[in-house]
């Protein structure tokens, strides 16, 4: 059995690196040592899982539950299955079941918190993610929940509390950097975003959506960008306050300098296609060029 | 080395836990009569696989092959003690005619050998050298100057306080020669290079893979001048930011405390690692004194990708090719690529062969389409690493990657 145990943490160290293909390639050493067991559905399971290959992880999964269908570890692993494979009901069923049997594990209640963050319960998400923290302050996935949360509420004060107390636990985690830049776009600081989304790229360069969420923050943080500000900052609130002042401004005008009129209806009309048409031509150019 | 030898070298340097081709790598070198090579290796699966009679039998066979009776002695009495030992014939004959067991007299004077060290071997695959590498002539010359030269002249770069030895980080796509220029490095700079792979030193018991870490720079400082080499580094100094367990953690903190000279002077150590994911790796890997030289390994140019395909073709039945062609249609193919594409065309023409019943050699045209069915296994690499040097910011540690990728189109 010791050589299985050597087997199995020599692909969990893989699965710890990434290198899900190499993992899997160890698999069948693993099984032919012990066809049915629960620690090698597992793994099979969770690579299966990183591989988005989520019908052969529920298939790895199921048997491991019907090895130990108490399993928490199998249990969230499924929960987790469900999630990416955006079955959200099912998912809520299964957690809540696991919160029946075990419930006092704030790792549960962290992974609820995240679930209906997902599915915008803002509120439930909140609650859950609280319960999470007093059971354990160090609860690292409710902690982010919360931070979350309170960004999207707009309560900055508990955002970068919450920030405060992720960055004092961990201050290498990514999940901190990801916290880090939710506050700091909150704050409509995209430059300082930018910055903190560098280092997520440095260390995770082939994810495309970084680099996209990247070129939005270049963007947005571009000076050529600076008339927008209003609109960005403001959005359909800023966007309607500038056509009723450039209304205003033609009927003025028109009432005491008539000659003004062309000119600024010129200088609207320019400033809507430019808002239209200026932020994909940029995107497209910093994206092309890099920054 | 004959190509058998080597293939099963290379083998074995992928994985160096697998017994059965350690085993029949030792075979293989005891049917080439290089005992000394072939022990060392049956000693290697002993460890390995110490319920099996295979190793210390093996042992036997080769101390009898160098007049050690005493040792293939006590050897093939180790094979007895397992479970599937069958008497060797060949064995039995030579110890009837030998000389009885003597008393040993135990050596005071030599030093204490590391066990633990043992467990990776060193390399008999040593014969690479620039020469046989195809392409990246700019490379070689750089390596040269700035690797194997301080190390086979270390007079002449002293004299401006340059030290040889210290760490250098290949990087680059897949497929591209990392680990043959290593071993290349080795050879040119005449020092004992010894491999080094992700299965030699994790261990699940705690410490261990720590002290399987130490008791490698011990064995490399022991053979000095040595090479020692860690492929994909990523996986053995996986960055701590991202590592989730404790263990990770703390064998690259072992790590950077050998390289660090912790564990003892690491003078004419040359210290060499390849990686594909070069970000996965700890920036403190990258820092002075350790990892701080880097080298990119580009895919090979269009000179080299056609005496690729002329040398991979050298056996086989070919039509007239044009290799200039083979090389601008396969841009950004890897080495290994290039046998893909191979393989790909050979299949084409015995598929042809069988369906038609007609003999035919290989043409032009099958290598065209291979190389349009192949899809370049560096190309993901490269995208990759675009979006760290267009995206990354100031950040200079990919500007060979930079300069590159402006020399071609993605």
């Amino acid at each position: 059995m010791a050589e299985l145990s050597e087997i199995q943490f020599r692909i969990q160290a893989l699965i710890e690196r990434g290198r899900y293909d190499q993992a899997r390639g160890m698999l069948p050493e693993a099984y032919t040592l012990a066809p049915d067991d629960f620690a090698n559905h597992l793994l099979a399971g969770r690579i299966a899982l990183e591989l988005d290959d989520y019908d052969a992880a529920r298939s790895s999964v199921s048997r491991a539950l019907e090895i130990a269908p108490s399993s928490i570890h199998a249990g969230l692993l499924m929960f987790s299955i469900q999630r990416h494979s955006e079955q959200f009901g099912d998912a809520e069923q299964l957690i809540l079941e696991l919160l029946r049997d075990n419930p006092d594990d704030s790792r549960l209640f962290g992974c609820y918190a995240e679930l209906m963050l997902r599915t915008l319960h803002l509120e439930k998400a909140g609650a859950l993610a609280a319960e999470a923290l007093r059971l354990d302050p160090g609860e690292n996935l409710a902690r982010s929940v919360s931070l979350l949360v309170n960004v999207i509420k707009g309560d900055k004060a508990g955002a970068a509390a919450e920030l405060e107390e992720l960055v004092r636990e961990d201050p290498n985690a990514q999940q901190v950097a990801w916290g880090i830049i939710a506050v700091l776009q909150s704050e409509h600081r995209d430059g300082e975003a930018l910055e903190v989304m560098r280092g997520i790229l440095h260390a995770a360069p082939d994810d495309e959506s970084v680099v996209e969420a990247m070129v939005e923050l270049r963007v947005a943080s571009h000076w050529t960008h600076i008339p927008l500000w209003p609109l960005n900052r403001y959005g359909w609130v800023g966007s309607g306050a500038l056509w009723a002042i450039a209304v205003g401004s033609f009927l003025l005008s028109r009432l005491f300098a008539p000659e003004l009129t062309g000119p600024l209806v010129t200088v609207y009309l320019v400033y809507v296609v430019y808002s239209w048409v200026w932020p994909p031509l940029l995107k497209r150019w910093l994206k092309a060029r890099g920054f | 080395m004959t190509d058998d030898l080597k293939d099963l070298a290379d083998k074995l340097l992928r994985d160096p836990f697998d017994s059965q081709m350690r085993g029949r790598y030792a075979e293989a070198l005891f049917e080439a009569e290089d005992w000394q090579a072939s022990l060392e290796q049956f000693r290697l699966l002993a460890r390995q696989e110490p319920s099996s009679a295979a190793g210390p039998r093996g042992a036997a066979r080769c101390h009898v092959r160098i007049d050690d009776l005493v040792e293939a002695r006590t050897e093939y009495e180790k094979a007895k003690q397992c479970a599937d030992f069958e008497s060797d014939g060949e064995l039995e004959e030579a110890f009837a005619d030998g000389p009885k067991p003597a008393l040993r007299v135990v050596d005071g004077g030599s030093e204490p050998r590391d066990e633990e060290a043992d467990i990776v071997p060193i390399s008999t695959a040593r014969d690479t050298r620039f020469v046989d590498i195809v392409g990246m002539e700019e490379l070689k010359k750089t390596v040269r100057l700035r690797i194997v030269d301080p190390f086979l002249k270390p007079g002449l770069f002293a004299k401006f306080k340059k030290k040889a030895g210290g760490g250098l980080l290949l990087y680059g796509p897949p497929g591209c020669g990392k680990t043959l220029m290593a071993r290349a490095i080795a050879t040119e700079c005449d020092a004992t290079f010894i491999p080094v792979g992700i299965s030699d030193i994790l261990s699940m018991w705690i410490g261990q893979s720590e002290g399987n870490l130490a008791a490698l720079f011990e064995k490399a400082r022991s053979y000095r001048p040595s090479v020692l080499f860690f492929d994909e580094l990523d996986a053995l100094a996986y960055s701590r930011s991202k590592a989730q367990s404790d263990h990770t953690r703390s064998t690259v903190n072992e790590f950077l405390n050998q390289l660090d000279g912790m564990g003892g002077d690491n003078e004419h150590v040359l210290i060499l690692a390849a990686t594909n994911m070069p970000w996965d790796v700890d920036p403190a890997m990258k820092r002075p004194g350790r990892f701080d030289r880097s080298i990119f390994v580009p895919p090979p140019d269009a000179p080299a990708r056609a005496e690729m395909f002329r040398t991979k073709l050298v056996d086989v039945p070919v039509g007239e090719l044009d290799y200039q062609a083979l090389a601008s249609g396969s841009e950004f193919a890897s080495g290994a690529d290039i046998d893909g594409i191979i393989d790909e065309a050979k299949d084409r023409v015995l598929a042809d062969i069988m369906d038609s019943g007609d003999d035919r050699v290989l043409t032009q045209d099958d290598l065209l389409a291979a190389i349009h069915d192949v899809e370049p296994s560096t190309l993901d690499w490269l995208r990759t690493a675009r979006n760290l040097v267009k995206y990354g910011g100031s950040d200079r540690s990919y500007k060979d990657v930079d300069a590159y990728l402006k020399t071609v189109r993605l």
